[in-house]
Order: structure tokens, then C-alpha cells, then sequence
């Protein structure tokens, strides 16, 4: 009987013992140095990327690339060169990923939110986007913006599980009969191809390299095309930016200054043009600042 | 078929590199899960109470909350308290410790399933509780805990997608990506469906040689 106590006090203790020893290993962080110190030290930013195409995603080689890189890149030129270390995780994951201090940055073109702004600080944005409807060649139904789909009961629409979509699509009237529901982006070009939708409504940041990609396969942008309003009356724009910790100020700030530079000499133009996204949805010396934006 | 095999020298070896990380995870999580099993079946017996309850609530714990939500807390919560470990390190721990839990069901039923009179023999011959469970009882005891261990086995080698949560790339999440940035649903679906059954189909394997092996010198009425 004793025995069994000794035997099961000393596993006990080991694995104790081997708790405190990771524990003590892991929490080497030295609290006195920001992120930004550490990372001007080791010239190494942890990205948080959630493979979102034309942002920041892997190639076939397993290296990050992507607008949102080239324009981290180019924003910190003036502080030096640094190594981005990817972080790929789902879209979900971002935030609680970087309040967890698990990456410096959110580089995955994540759209500036009121809602957001409450936990995270967005830096100023680096591209612009709003919603677009894909429709096949020729557009035959003659869809042109929400309105026109609540108008003909006929039109099926795909968009997204949980994507702002649905309230534009709430908004305008469109009866729930003639929703086509599906998980991801490419699942919504797919749809309007093989016919199982008339119509896709996506962001279009996303949109453009899913259509490059399809090959121009009987698809195209429905153009012209009527923005639909936010909820402040106001056709509704969506703003690409990265996010920082709320500690993080002095990052946001150093990257603001770069970004700046980046929108005055048309660099962040060339940038975003590369990568597939057209002058009109680039910031230029109007866009808002994040702030504004965080405002509502 | 031509294009699937043209297409899989350019998507195996990211696919690859994903299955390395699910082999890691899966043997690293098996031995931590074969620890924590061990120890929490055993202390269930001749303990004292303290130990005892600790590990009844462990079980209980573990196996009554989801895998995602544990794995959740390991890697985004506990940073919160001090404890910031990297990504595999937690995804290991987190499902070692849940699949400990189960791990220590099986344990404990089959310990329980040793008859009676080999516990009687063994106080009569004047032996500790330790000496009996190690010299006597766990090894007849581990006979039964193999299938259910192969069982766990296969289901903790797929329970390790759930590691994407954590920024983690194993193979579910590789596929996911290249999906993403290709297309190709069925040449990549189909490569990950072959990968994963070539892991576990040898596990399955190994855990029925063992099975073999421990059965050498039981008697012919126990054998199966």
C-alpha cells in the first residue's frame, strides 16, 4: 500500500515537475520591450494570414506572397528589411490569434468594423473594396444591383454563410426562397458556372482573381453595378487595412507613416495594380483614416 | 486519371509536408495520451482520495468538453495567464490530454475486466498493491486495452485537423489551402483520402502484431 503511494506521489511529482519546467520555459517574454522594439531588434514579423487571395496567401512553394505583403514590405522599406514569419490560420482565428499575442500583425486584408475596432487597432487602409455581383456573359437576366434581384423572383443568388451579404440581401427584400447558401468564394463562382445560381454576390477584391482564374469561362462582373447602402445611408465601402494590439500603438503609428509615404507617390497604386485591384479601389489622399472609419 | 497523376507531382509535396506534420502531432499526442492514461486509469485504484478524485475530475473534465474548445483555451487563453506555448507544443498537449481521458477509460475497464481470483491469489502470496498490478494484473490487463487503444489510435490521427484552429498546417489544412489557391477539388481530395489511409492502415497494423504478441502464453481458453 505504501509503495503505491510512494509510485503515485512521484509520478505526481514529475509531471509537476515537468509543467513548472515548460511553464518557466515558455514565458521567457521579456514584458519591459513593445512588439515594435522586439521586432526592429530581431528584424522578424510574425503575419497572421488567413490565405485569402489576392491579400496574402502561399504559393505552390509554401512562401507567403501577396498584396498585403508587398505593401508590409513596402510601408516598413523605411525601418529596414524584415523576415515575415507566416501564421496561417482560419479568418476566425485572427483576432484572438493577435490579441494572444500569437503574431504581430493581421496582414489578411481584414475589413475595418466598428465591432473590430472595439478590440484591435486597425492601421490606415491599404485598399478598398465593395460588393459586386458575378453574373454569366452577357448578363441575361439583367441584374444590376440587389434591387434588380428582389425584383425578378426567378434571380437565385449565392453568397456567403454569415458574409455581409445577407443583410444587404434582407435589405433590399429578397425573399430567403432565393438564397443559394454556400460555405466558401470559390463555391459561389462555381455556382453561377454550372448554373446552380444566376448570380454571386462577393466582395470584389475577392471576385477579381476567382475570375481570373475560372479563365473567363462564360462569367463576368456585373457592370454598371449599384453599390448597396450601409447602415449609414451611404453606399457601402469596405475598407482593407492591417490590425495591431491595442499595446501596439508605436507599430500602427511607424506603419502609418510608411503607408503614407506608399499613397502619395502612387507606389501603393502600382502595388495593388500587380496584384489585380483597379485604381478606383485603391486609398488615395481622401480615403479616411481608420479612426473616421472606426467611428461609424 | 492521366491529369490526377501530371497534377499530383505538383500538389504532393505541399500535401506532404502537411502529412509530416500529422505524423509528428499524432505520435507525439499518442505518447503524451498513453501517459495521462496510465496514470489517471491506475490512480483510480488503491490511491488515496485526493489522487483519486483529481483524476476522476481530469476524465471527466476532458471527455466532457469538446476537443476544439480545449484546444481553443490552450492556445488563446491561457496566453492570457503567462503560458504562451508554440503552436505544436499545445496541439500535442491539448489532444494528449483528451485523449488521455478516454484512454483512461479503457485502461481502468479493462484492469477491472482481470478476474477476481488472480487479486486473491496475489494477497494471499503476501503481495503490495503495486507489485500485484505491475507483476499480475496490468499485463493481463493490457490484452484487453489494445483494440480500443487502435481505435483511439486512428481517431486521434484524425482529430489532428482540428490542429488548423491552432495555425497549425497538417494535412486537412494543407488541402484546404491548396484548394484555395488551385482549385483542383478532386485531385487534391483524392491525394489527401490515399495519404490518410496510407498513415492509418500501418497503425492499425502495428497495434494487431501487438495484439499478436500478447497473446503468446495466455491460456488457450482466453485467446481469441
Amino acid at each position: 500500500m505504501a509503495s503505491m503511494h510512494r509510485r503515485t506521489l512521484l509520478k505526481g511529482a514529475f509531471s509537476t515537475g515537468m509543467g513548472l519546467a515548460i511553464t518557466a520555459a515558455a514565458s521567457h517574454e521579456s514584458d519591459a520591450e513593445t512588439n515594435w522594439q522586439r521586432i526592429r531588434r530581431t528584424k522578424q514579423i510574425r503575419v497572421g494570414s488567413a490565405n485569402q487571395v489576392p491579400y496574402t496567401f502561399l504559393d505552390s512553394r509554401g512562401t507567403l506572397v501577396g498584396q498585403g505583403i508587398d505593401v508590409l514590405n513596402a510601408a516598413l522599406a523605411p525601418y529596414g528589411t524584415f523576415k515575415l514569419v507566416p501564421a496561417v490560420g482560419e479568418f476566425g482565428s485572427m483576432i484572438p490569434g493577435l490579441l494572444a499575442n500569437r503574431f504581430e500583425v493581421i496582414d489578411t486584408g481584414i475589413f475595418i468594423r466598428p465591432a473590430r475596432c472595439q478590440q484591435i487597432l486597425f492601421g490606415n487602409p491599404d485598399s478598398l473594396s465593395h460588393d459586386a455581383f458575378v453574373v454569366k456573359r452577357g448578363n441575361p437576366l439583367n441584374v444590376h444591383s440587389y434591387a434588380d434581384v428582389a425584383k425578378n423572383p426567378k434571380v437565385r443568388i449565392a453568397i456567403n454563410r454569415g458574409g455581409v451579404e445577407e443583410g444587404y440581401a434582407k435589405s433590399a427584400g429578397i425573399p430567403e426562397s432565393q438564397w443559394v447558401i454556400l460555405p466558401t468564394d470559390q463555391d459561389l463562382i462555381a455556382a453561377v458556372q454550372s448554373g446552380r445560381a444566376d448570380v454571386a454576390a462577393d466582395t470584389e477584391t475577392i471576385l477579381i482573381p476567382l475570375l481570373k482564374k475560372a479563365g473567363g469561362t462564360g462569367i463576368e462582373l456585373a457592370q454598371p453595378f449599384t453599390v448597396p447602402l450601409g447602415t449609414n445611408g451611404k453606399p457601402a465601402i469596405d475598407y482593407g487595412a492591417m490590425a495591431f494590439r491595442k499595446q501596439d500603438a508605436d507599430f500602427k503609428k511607424a506603419y502609418d507613416v510608411g503607408l503614407g509615404k506608399l499613397v502619395a507617390s502612387a507606389q501603393l497604386k502600382s502595388i495593388n495594380a500587380k496584384w489585380g485591384l483597379p485604381a478606383d479601389l485603391t486609398p488615395d489622399a481622401s480615403t479616411p483614416t481608420a479612426e473616421t472609419i472606426c467611428m461609424g | 486519371m492521366a491529369r490526377l497523376v501530371a497534377d499530383s507531382g505538383q500538389l504532393l509535396p505541399f500535401l506532404l509536408q502537411g502529412a509530416r506534420v500529422t505524423l509528428l502531432a499524432t505520435l507525439l499526442a499518442a505518447w503524451v495520451a498513453l501517459v495521462f492514461a496510465f496514470a489517471a486509469g491506475l490512480a483510480r485504484f488503491g490511491a488515496p482520495r485526493v489522487v483519486r478524485t483529481l483524476a476522476t475530475a481530469y476524465v471527466e473534465i476532458f471527455r466532457g468538453t469538446s476537443l476544439i474548445i480545449q484546444l481553443f483555451y490552450l492556445f488563446f487563453v491561457l496566453p492570457f495567464f503567462g503560458v504562451s506555448l508554440p503552436p505544436l507544443a499545445t496541439g500535442v498537449i491539448g489532444l494528449g490530454l483528451n485523449f488521455g481521458a478516454y484512454g483512461s477509460e479503457v485502461v481502468r475497464g479493462a484492469i477491472n475486466a482481470v478476474p477476481q481470483g488472480q487479486w486473491e491469489a496475489a494477497l494471499a502470496l503476501n503481495m503490495t498493491h503495486a507489485s500485484t498490478m505491475r507483476r499480475i494484473i496490468v499485463p493481463q490487463a493490457i490484452l484487453a486495452m489494445l483494440p480500443p487503444f487502435g481505435n483511439l489510435l486512428v481517431e486521434l490521427l484524425k482529430a489532428t485537423s482540428l490542429l488548423s484552429l491552432i495555425q497549425i498546417t497538417d494535412l486537412a489544412f494543407a488541402g484546404t489551402m491548396l484548394f484555395q489557391s488551385t482549385g483542383k477539388s478532386i485531385e487534391i481530395y483524392s491525394l489527401i483520402l490515399l495519404i490518410y489511409f496510407a498513415m492509418a492502415f500501418p497503425m492499425t497494423i502495428l497495434v494487431r502484431r501487438l495484439e499478436r504478441r500478447f497473446t503468446f502464453g495466455v491460456s488457450l481458453s482466453r485467446r481469441r
